[in-house]
């Protein structure tokens, strides 16, 4: 990885909860999984929280992430 | 001077599309934190038919944030007490009080014959029962949901382009995790305020089919910045 390429990664919820920001900067990781993978390495907690991801405001199952993309962790909520 | 003289000048309104909200039919499900005020504003504007669902009685700590209700209200079944609310302040639109529980049992029955349905209830059984149940009767559905300083409003529409189900998003063994509520998880009342008048505004341009309505996508409102996100499913 280029360390000057980067993504912006928006945390909601509980995530934003556990990792203590609502966003971070990060390295522009080649794919949503390493991206996923690097994240509950140094967050274990976000095993127990489940969520859906989405790349440039669009949910995808998985992608390839390129320098400048927008990526979101999104958990359900349920209050009302 | 009419009641409605100020939303029917507006250009995305008119006195065509006002006809279409003064027939519309729209099914609320839970009158709580997000029910009262998607209720309060769909009235106001003159929604033809509202159906009020919910099950539960008032409690004293519902009052920070739903506001149709206060102390001489306490015990009382939401959806009666809303109802009556709201029918005494507008005597020209319809409000059908339902107090029960939504179940897999009843959905159908409950929800059909409706032109939108919004759900505001506080829990995800509700949130797939609701979810599924529009999909089976091909109704758009507007749901919306709190998480302490942020609110989601998921847009839904079988019919257009994009959908996938709720529980494609979020399959039941994912939600299993995330339990949190405003019972739970705190909520500032203003909050519940603003996500269910966003909310309100959604039902309206999902009614009158506005080019911009909320379709297959998630708004979701921050209250730190403030910052809005709206993402395609």
């Amino acid at each position: 990885m280029n360390p000057l390429e980067t993504i912006q990664v928006l945390l909601f919820g509980s995530i934003a909860e556990i990792i203590g920001k609502s966003q971070m900067v990060l390295p522009a990781f080649p794919h949503t999984q390493d991206l996923l993978n690097y994240l509950l390495k140094e967050y274990p907690q976000l095993q127990t929280v489940g969520f859906v991801l989405s790349v440039n405001r669009k949910i995808v199952n998985e992608s390839p992430i390129k320098s400048n993309d927008e990526i979101a962790l999104l958990p359900p909520f349920s209050g009302g | 001077m009419g009641r409605f003289n100020r939303q029917i000048i507006l250009p995305e309104i008119g006195l065509i599309h006002q006809n279409t909200i003064q027939q519309s039919t729209v099914s609320i499900i839970g009158i709580g934190g997000l029910g009262c005020p998607v209720a309060a504003y769909l009235a106001a504007a003159g929604i033809g038919t509202l159906r009020l669902i919910d099950f539960d009685t008032v409690q004293l700590d519902n009052l920070n944030r739903q506001i149709l209700f206060g102390y001489s209200d306490i015990g009382k079944l939401k959806s009666t007490s809303a109802a009556e609310k709201l029918q005494a302040q507008y005597s020209d639109i319809q409000l059908i009080d339902i107090p029960n529980t939504l179940d897999e049992h009843n959905a159908s029955t409950l929800l059909s014959n409706s032109d939108l349905i919004v759900d505001c209830s506080d829990n995800f059984a509700c949130r797939y029962i609701s979810t599924k149940t529009a999909e089976i009767l091909g109704i758009p559905l507007i749901s919306g949901s709190l998480f302490r300083s942020e609110g989601q409003i998921l847009g839904f529409n079988r019919q257009e382009a994009g959908y996938k189900s709720y529980e494609t998003l979020f399959p039941k063994s994912v939600t299993d995790f995330n339990t949190n509520n405003c019972e739970t998880a705190g909520i500032l009342g203003a909050m519940a305020g603003i996500v269910g008048a966003m909310m309100a505004v959604e039902a309206i341009k999902q009614l009158l089919d506005n080019p911009d309505k909320l379709t297959n996508e998630i708004l979701i409102y921050r209250q730190n910045g403030p910052q809005i996100f709206r993402i395609k499913i």
